[in-house]
């Protein structure tokens, strides 16, 4: 089981590539996995809090395209092929 | 003085008193400044700053302390080496005056990563333009002082920014102008240029004497000599033009 | 002195300063260039005929040192949409013409084919100078030349080839800190509606003028002080924050992960070629080629989301290429190099076109088999017919819904005539609420909602639930008054989170006008601005089954998501009811 991760704008900076793989099963594994690998990220993308959902705002995580937020929240589950999308926040139009 | 607050310690400020007057230094005491970057600049203008009794320091860094960073950066010793600038300043300059708040941002400035709070000042003590000109930019829209200063070598220069009232950074150093330094210096140096950056802190919160508004000091270090260069506005200048 | 209304006949060689009316003195930018359109054109009138007249309008708090506030509203009856028209840009011409203490510009008369003249502004008054040596000609070279004959330190606003030519895809450029035509009232074909009337030029010297008369300066510094504490604090808007590192282009990963991005005339939400074309992408070369990142339109914006793009080797600087400027030119004509897509923006500003109309247009005669998707010689080429004005020129200048009837397409993203932006509503279905009622025709910046459903700004929805009316009329009506206070569209991003930012924007009105607003006031002044437009486009002949998508996005499933718009009519209906 593989599934890409991709990091944009101010987070590929900060984890130094552009994609990564991983096997989690579901988005806070994924993030248990991906963030001990990119240590330098972890304060931009979590919050310290013990909710359920402790995404910083403005950080925006996407499942195929689907805002996990709308989704399963951190228990969405991962298949094989899917593809995590994770954006700081950002602006324009 | 809000309700609460620790009396002002006279005895500590007793030299300091006839300078800046009690308004003054009750002044300092309700003021807010913010020290980014604690290497050569920062570390004497942080402590300065912290000794003269600014009530609230907010000091920002993200590095950790360097073996090469000890002949300049006195706020570290050897054993702090691979620590945490912010913390470790912030433990040093707490217990130095333990009558201020300290709060420590231990993240880079560059690229919007930190928030940086509101306060009175903004002391530009890093060690590239991209940061001087980011927090110009946020002191110019926050219409409050920013402190400049920057050394090379045995040189150094220092200006206030006043927005509206002074150039900013962007009219005398426009941003795309292409600028590395490699930052070589000595101690003293980055001594004489931080002190002077805390005490034109000092002044402006306590209106204790004017401050090096609307010219840049120039500070020769090598053969002693200090000069005064006179800047001027750029009436278009992006950053600040719609002040005037 | 009190600000002044300046109307301008050109054909008749007329000018006359006029005292501001009492119901206009609390208006300004889009509430005032709305009002006096309302006022003074008759709503069936032919917008190129003689009845029409154009509105220029900064911002109540422009040319003061609110920040980020820099924005002119330019106001007509649209000769693409046929119904009323607003379109802002920000540029140091819209702080130069308030510190001369006009409130507005009125352009009547014609219609006209030749004898173009310049209006000439300064604290002296106003002339008309002959503008005839620079028809026909590109605007770059020709920004450069009234640069060297009146001086540097002017506000430029100009018209190209394209309004010559009465194309319904002409706007209006104003210059950037540069001076160079960059800075778009892109929409709409408000270009044409300015040719016609004879005017080619607006030169705004305020050397000397007397600044913005400020009622409460106590009020006006204390909500100035909020809103740039709220601007220099939030993640988007702050200096180094996501639009002062990348631009507007940063939005390119984001839509197109969440298969929004429309390529290929609107035939895919998603392309892994978009990535060539990103924000990220483009910050980076612009750094390599040493143009400039961040860059203001102009002076006192914190945001700074501008730039200066440039050819490869550095040279040939340009100005901007937005995000919706790269989807337009680029991936939805299944174009992904920045260099051409670079090429594209240059001309569209060179003669004087709106991007995002052009870009559309290209896509649609491709469609129409006019060349093949992703051919850039043929692009480039089409932009060449419009230069020299042959007759594949003449269509290709009128706009995207004009040119593909004209090559019987199907598949055209227009709403009231007006071609969509850079969102595909199939995906993001507030944005396409948006598209389909406000009354300038498919508008991504009338009504927001990308900042909600995408970014998370001022709440969290679902971008595919169709329950998008009451977002899209809240967001409407808000923004309606924040282009009426000459602020950045963008400033929305830090006040709709920062409930103080807010609360600064209106103490700043208040100080200008000496007026009493409150924040909860916000919503009823922009109904009032919507409804007025509204009842324009009403007597122009507009019905309810105007505020529609087009066909197709109801019908055609679009990848990856594969959803339709399926946002029903009688939701579309009660979005500004």
């Amino acid at each position: 089981m593989e599934i890409k991760v991709k990091f944009f704008a101010s987070f590929r900076d900060k984890a130094g590539v552009p994609v990564t793989r991983t096997s989690a099963r579901n988005v806070q594994e994924l993030f248990n996995e991906v963030l001990e690998d990119y240590e330098g990220l972890r304060g931009h993308i979590l919050t310290d809090s013990s909710s359920d959902f402790p995404l910083k705002k403005g950080v925006t995580v996407m499942v195929n395209g689907r805002n996990i937020r709308f989704l399963d929240g951190f228990s969405t589950e991962l298949d094989d092929g899917d593809v995590v999308a994770i954006f700081p926040p950002v602006g324009g139009g | 003085m809000e309700q609460g607050d620790p009396p002002l310690e006279i005895e500590r400020y007793e030299n300091q008193l006839p300078v800046v007057g009690e308004t003054g230094q009750e002044k300092l005491a309700d003021s807010s400044a913010a020290v980014v970057g604690l290497g050569g600049l920062g570390s004497p203008a942080a402590t300065y700053l912290a000794a003269a009794g600014v009530g609230q320091l907010v000091i920002i860094d993200g590095d950790s302390v360097d073996k090469s960073n000890l002949n300049r950066q006195i706020l570290y010793r050897p054993e702090d080496v691979g620590a945490k600038k912010a913390d470790v300043a912030k433990a040093r300059l707490s217990s130095f005056n333990p009558s201020i708040e300290v709060s420590a941002i231990g993240e880079r400035v560059t690229k919007g990563e930190v928030q940086l709070p509101e306060t009175d000042l903004i002391v530009g003590a890093v060690d590239n333009f991209e940061t001087r000109h980011l927090l110009n930019e946020i002191a110019v829209a926050r219409g409050i002082p920013y402190v400049h200063g920057a050394v090379e070598g045995l040189n150094g220069v220092l200006t206030v920014v006043l927005p509206g009232q002074t150039p900013c950074l962007n009219c005398i150093l426009p941003r795309n102008v292409d600028r590395k330094v490699a930052g070589h210096t000595t101690g003293g140096v980055t001594g004489v240029i931080g002190g002077l950056m805390a005490n034109e802190g000092i002044k402006f919160l306590s209106q204790a004497g004017d401050v090096a508004a609307g010219y840049l000091l120039t500070c020769d270090l090598g053969h002693l000599e200090f000069d005064r260069i006179h800047l001027e506005r750029n009436p278009n200048c992006e950053v600040c033009g719609n002040l005037f | 002195m009190s600000r002044q209304i300046l109307r301008v006949n050109v054909s008749e060689n007329q000018i006359d300063y006029e005292e501001v009316h009492e119901e206009y003195a609390a208006l300004g930018g889009r509430g005032l260039t709305s009002q006096i359109v309302y006022d003074e054109v008759e709503p069936t009138c032919n917008p190129l005929g003689p009845h029409n007249k154009l509105v220029f309008a900064p911002g109540i708090v422009t040319g003061t040192v609110a920040p980020t506030s820099g924005r002119i509203s330019v106001g007509a009856k649209s000769p693409l949409t046929g119904g009323i028209k607003e379109a802002n840009a920000g540029t140091d011409f819209a702080q130069r013409l308030a510190k001369l203490g006009i409130k507005a510009i009125i352009v009547e008369g014609g219609p006209v084919k030749s004898g173009y003249k310049a209006l000439k502004l300064d604290n002296n008054g106003a002339e008309l100078v002959d503008a005839e040596k620079w028809s026909g000609r590109g605007l770059y070279d020709v920004y450069e030349e009234i640069e060297e004959e009146i001086g540097e330190e002017v506000g430029i606003a100009g018209v190209g080839i394209a309004a010559e030519l009465s194309g319904s895809n002409s706007g209006i450029a104003f210059n950037d800190m540069e001076g160079m035509p960059s800075r778009y009232a892109g929409r709409g074909g408000l270009g044409a509606v300015m040719a016609t009337r004879g005017l080619k030029f607006v030169f705004v010297d305020d050397e000397g003028a007397p600044g913005v008369e400020i009622e409460d300066r106590e009020t006006f510094d204390r909500g100035r002080k909020k809103l740039a504490d709220a601007l220099t604090s939030h993640d988007v808007t702050k200096p180094g924050g996501a639009l002062n590192s990348y631009g507007t282009g940063v939005l390119v990963n984001i839509i197109n992960e969440a298969g929004g991005f429309p390529n290929r005339n609107f035939s895919r939400g998603s392309d892994d070629r978009a990535s060539k074309v990103s924000g990220e992408m483009k910050a980076e070369e612009i750094e390599e080629r040493k143009g400039q990142r961040p860059h203001r339109c102009s002076p006192g914006c914190v945001i700074g989301c501008s730039e200066t793009w440039t050819k490869e080797d550095g040279e040939d600087p340009m100005g901007v290429i937005e995000y919706e400027s790269v989807w337009a030119l680029g991936p939805n004509c299944e174009i992904y190099d920045l260099d051409t897509i670079g090429e594209l923006n240059r001309q569209c500003n060179d003669m004087g076109m709106d991007t995002i109309e052009a870009g559309n247009t290209i896509a649609v005669a491709m469609e129409g088999g006019v060349a093949e998707f992703g051919d850039e010689e043929a692009a480039l080429g089409m932009m060449d017919e419009i230069r020299e004005g042959t007759p594949l020129g003449r269509i290709l200048v009128n706009g995207t819904e004009f040119t593909g009837n004209a090559f019987g397409v199907t598949r055209i993203p227009t709403v009231k005539g007006q071609a969509m932006p850079a969102y595909d509503p199939r995906a993001i279905k507030g944005i396409g609420t948006t598209y389909a009622t406000t009354p300038m025709g498919a508008d991504h910046t009338a009504g927001y909602a990308i900042a909600t459903e995408i970014m998370g700004v001022g709440g969290d929805l679902d971008p595919l639930s169709p329950e998008k009316a009451e977002l899209s009329r809240n967001l409407q009506y808000s923004t309606a008054v924040i282009d009426t206070t000459g602020h950045c569209l963008f400033t929305a991003f830090a006040v709709l989170d920062i409930p103080e930012g807010l609360e600064g924007m209106v103490e700043e009105v208040n100080g200008v006008l000496g007026a009493d607003l409150t924040v909860d006031d916000i919503p009823d002044i922009g109904e009032s601005i919507i409804d007025l437009e509204k009842e324009f486009n009403k007597k122009a002949g507009f019905t309810k089954e105007d505020d529609r998508l087009p066909e197709f996005m109801r019908e055609e499933e679009l990848p990856p998501h594969n959803d339709v718009f399926d946002v029903p009519d009688e939701v579309l209906d009660k979005v500004l009811s």
